[in-house]
């Protein structure tokens, strides 16, 4: 598959997507999107989004999308038990962290995320990463009862 | 006392230029200077893994206890605000750690074997700089 968004970035990400043999979609210079199969035949889309940290190195963010702010606002969860919850995930998890991204102007979205940098991510942290995130938000995803993503 | 953990750390502390204390077999902790003459301590763990080759360093620092608030819990816009900032945060993030205690951290994790210089230092600083930039904020020097 040809790379129509070359970067250092992109390429590094497909190289090992192919090695591994997921399907992908680069869709910029600093983005691309695949469709992770989890074991139960469900599926979660997986983000890599390129960003830069204040000492410009490059970094990985690996992200999972679960449920959006205004559905949990709609539903009858308890915001704050849920919010404190999620940041004592983050206190117990190894290998991930749950975070709200925004959407658009009036929405946001609950994603599960982490932080590989590029110049040192190899192809087990990377899988490690994708396979973590998935598998959490797609759990969080059946307690909502929502597969949107 | 000496040990993998150990000497990992050391070889990237000395590769920074770090002054770091050995608190035990599976802490060590490292004090930074930061602007207003405030300090933040970071701590660096061992979470040793079964097979040993997956051995996890988590590298965090406190803001807050939250022992004391009603029901060990954050109100509903700091926690979300929090969750905004995990966005935002890279290579760390904002959590609640509840061994000892309950408190508000800021921390990352990586795999000790895999661990470079460059990724313990964006975790530490980003984690000693978070904390203390809320602790700024809340008009606290706790930690």
């Amino acid at each position: 598959m040809s790379n129509p968004y070359p970067s250092s970035f992109t390429d590094k990400i497909i190289t090992y997507c192919d090695q591994i043999g997921w399907n992908y979609e680069v869709t910029s210079e600093g983005s691309v999107k695949m469709l992770f199969m989890e074991n139960d035949e469900r599926s979660q889309m997986v983000f890599f989004n390129s960003q830069q940290s204040a000492k410009g190195t490059e970094v990985v963010c690996v992200s999972s999308p679960v449920v959006r702010l205004s559905t949990i606002r709609e539903s009858d969860v308890d915001q704050k038990a849920l919010f404190n919850e999620l940041l004592e995930h983050n206190g117990r998890s190894t290998n991930y962290r749950w975070a709200f991204t925004p959407l658009s102007e009036d929405d946001e979205l609950l994603i599960a995320c982490v932080d590989l940098l590029l110049e040192t991510m190899d192809e087990r942290e990377m899988t490690a990463a994708v396979s973590a995130v998935s598998s959490v938000a797609d759990q969080m995803e059946s307690r909502f009862g929502v597969d949107e993503f | 006392m000496s040990n993998k953990f150990h000497e990992i750390i050391t070889k990237h502390a000395d590769a920074l230029d770090l002054n770091i204390h050995y608190d035990n077999e599976h802490m060590i902790s490292v004090m930074f200077n930061m602007e207003g003459g405030r300090s933040q301590r970071v701590v660096v763990m061992h979470h040793p893994s079964e097979s040993g080759n997956s051995d996890i360093v988590e590298i965090a620092s406190a803001v807050l206890d939250v022992s004391s608030m009603p029901d060990q819990m954050l109100g509903t816009s700091m926690a979300l605000r929090l969750l905004r900032e995990n966005d935002k945060s890279l290579c760390a993030g904002w959590a609640l750690d509840k061994v000892g205690g309950c408190h508000l951290v800021a921390m990352g994790n990586w795999w000790l074997d895999d661990l470079d210089t460059e990724e313990f230092a964006t975790t530490l600083y980003g984690v000693a700089q978070m904390a203390d930039g809320l602790e700024s904020q809340l008009g606290v020097d706790n930690f």
